[in-house]
């Protein structure tokens, strides 16, 4: 079943990405980590549909978020992230997925490992955990290629400061800040080691990004002593657009 | 008015004339349950039969989408011509709901020199399209392949990866696959032994429920005909099994009748872990989850069982030409 939802807000997260927050009357209610099908109508009725995840916690008003970054050559992106206006409606079809979620009822540690536009259902899972008030411990080591492409950035911080269990660690691929201790580079297992929970804590893992980062980030989990049944993953194609 | 061919019958693909002012049918493939691709429709099929002739009703997001949608079977084998004559569809124009006709015809015998590897052929879906939802600064690439495509699927040369969760690597001294009935072995090869047994090449299309298509893959790999070739069972329904604990269900006839490979190789190489490596179920006929990666066996079942994504809102049977990606879909 498709549903309308009409474009309330428009957030510029980078120059290159947009956060489009859209009203749905009968949304049915969504869990962190879940996606949503968008579909886009040309004026001759082509129509184009891609999935995106949705960065908007479980919420009762039909709000529902998405983050979307333009691709080169994108068939979708660039209208989502360059042409559209506050008013304009969208068909949605969702919530779709039923694996990559967190639940408020979760009480173990949580480990969130975001590659670039992967942060965005870790974001939902974030807000989900605030707008509960859940006390699981929650960490977040987020790589971004440089600090001009982090995505939620100030929210991130604002959210810190109120509460200081989550824990927020960025790892820079290209660019780094000049006072950063680390050099830019690919996650290793050194941060892994830094920055995730001990794997004696058993956390649940959700690691999202593109393939490659997944691979890899999982590899280092599993090589930390992690339970391979404990981790999940959502693969970005290289196509970028989620799964 | 207009008229428009669509490929032409001489070069091997269908003829199509159009009395409509909706001129931009796609008719590609069609069997039993068939349906017709068109953006303006919300839904379509074949409404009825008589000698020779088939009626197909479709309606638009203003008219109450209901149809009757089934070829008769009895007409429809695999891989062979199912209709040869005309076919009418009336059509309701979105703008301004008037009741219109198109004449569509195609030759029987053009339709017959398709090649499709498995199961039968289709007419294409789009699904409901609202009209009234247009996104004007939109106008989307649209491209000759795609029109080749399964309904909301779009092409791709790479070839993306989509597993839920970390990759399993197996050492081929301690990969095996095992056909049981639930209860005990029936069957059962190390990597040595399944080598042994007689290989194919084969080239297919993908079709991943995350939308992106990829043509004329290469690969070999065991048929499941040979796998289950002195298998003795009663059961309808099998269950793959994968190392990392994923399963995914599937009618056992899906995997029979040259439609489905336990695959080892692919593009020449040999299949990576992130693909499935070193073994893969391949049944291309059905969306790329039902083509379990380190597949490690085939539980036979008297019953159907959902596996891990039809568990979690997907489809249970997965046809990408009738577009059955989540439950609910038909």
């Amino acid at each position: 079943m498709w549903r309308i939802g009409t474009v309330v807000a428009l957030h510029d997260e980078t120059p290159t990405v947009r956060t489009i927050t859209l009203e749905v009357p009968d949304w049915p209610g969504h869990i962190a980590g879940q996606h949503v099908d968008v579909r886009v109508t040309a004026p001759d009725g082509y129509s184009a549909v891609r999935s995106y995840s949705i960065a908007s916690p479980p919420n009762s008003h039909g709000r529902v978020e998405i983050t979307v970054e333009r691709l080169l050559n994108g068939e979708v992106s660039p209208y989502l992230t360059q042409e559209i206006a506050a008013g304009d409606r969208l068909e949605l079809r969702g919530p779709i997925g039923g694996w990559f979620v967190w639940r408020p009822e979760q009480t173990e540690p949580v480990q969130l490992i975001a590659g670039g536009s992967g942060v965005v259902p870790l974001m939902a899972m974030i807000r989900s955990r605030a707008a509960a008030r859940s006390t699981a411990p929650f960490r977040l080591l987020y790589s971004v290629r440089e600090p001009q492409a982090t995505f939620y950035r100030d929210e991130l911080r604002a959210l810190y400061d109120k509460d200081r269990s989550l824990g927020i660690t960025y790892a820079y691929t290209r660019v780094a800040p000049s006072d950063w201790p680390r050099p830019p580079g690919r996650i290793d297992a050194s941060v892994i080691a830094s920055a995730t929970w001990p794997s004696n804590l058993a956390p649940t893992c959700y690691v999202c990004g593109p393939t490659s980062f997944v691979e890899s980030a999982t590899d280092l989990l599993s090589a930390s002593g992690n339970d391979r049944d404990k981790i999940r993953t959502e693969r970005f194609g290289s196509t970028g657009e989620r799964k | 008015m207009s008229v428009r061919s669509w490929p032409d019958a001489a070069s091997g693909a269908h003829s199509y004339r159009s009395s409509s002012t909706v001129d931009s049918f796609r008719l590609s493939r069609f069997t039993k349950g068939a349906y017709v691709n068109h953006p303006l429709l919300t839904d379509s099929g074949i409404a009825g039969v008589s000698s020779g002739r088939l009626a197909v009703v479709m309606s638009t997001p203003a008219m109450q989408p209901k149809t009757a949608t089934h070829f008769p079977s009895e007409d429809c084998h695999q891989n062979k011509p199912c209709f040869s004559g005309s076919i009418h569809f009336r059509i309701w124009s979105p703008s301004c709901f008037v009741h219109q006709q198109a004449e569509l015809a195609f030759a029987g015998p053009s339709i017959g020199s398709i090649d499709l590897p498995h199961t039968a052929e289709h007419l294409t879906r789009q699904g409901e399209v609202r009209m009234d939802i247009v996104s004007r600064g939109f106008s989307g690439r649209r491209s000759p392949e795609n029109a080749k495509l399964p309904p909301g699927q779009y092409l791709t040369t790479d070839f993306p990866v989509l597993s839920a969760g970390p990759t399993p690597h197996v050492p081929l001294d301690r990969w095996e696959f095992t056909i049981d009935d639930g209860t005990h072995v029936l069957r059962r090869w190390d990597w040595k032994s399944f080598r042994d047994l007689p290989s194919e090449t084969i080239t297919v299309d993908l079709h991943c429920v995350t939308r992106w298509s990829k043509l004329g893959t290469s690969w070999e790999g065991v048929s499941l005909d040979t796998i289950l070739m002195d298998v003795q069972t009663n059961a309808s329904f099998a269950l793959a099994r994968s190392y990392g604990d994923y399963t995914t269900n599937l009618p056992l006839n899906d995997l029979r009748n040259k439609q489905a490979w336990v695959a080892f190789r692919f593009d020449g190489k040999d299949l990576a872990p992130e693909h499935g490596g070193p073994a893969r179920l391949l049944v291309p006929h059905l969306y790329l989850w039902k083509s379990a990666k380190w597949v490690r066996g085939i539980t036979l079942m008297p019953h159907d069982k959902p596996g891990f994504w039809e568990g979690l809102g997907y489809h249970n049977y997965g046809d990408p030409w009738r577009e059955q990606r989540y439950s609910g879909d038909q």
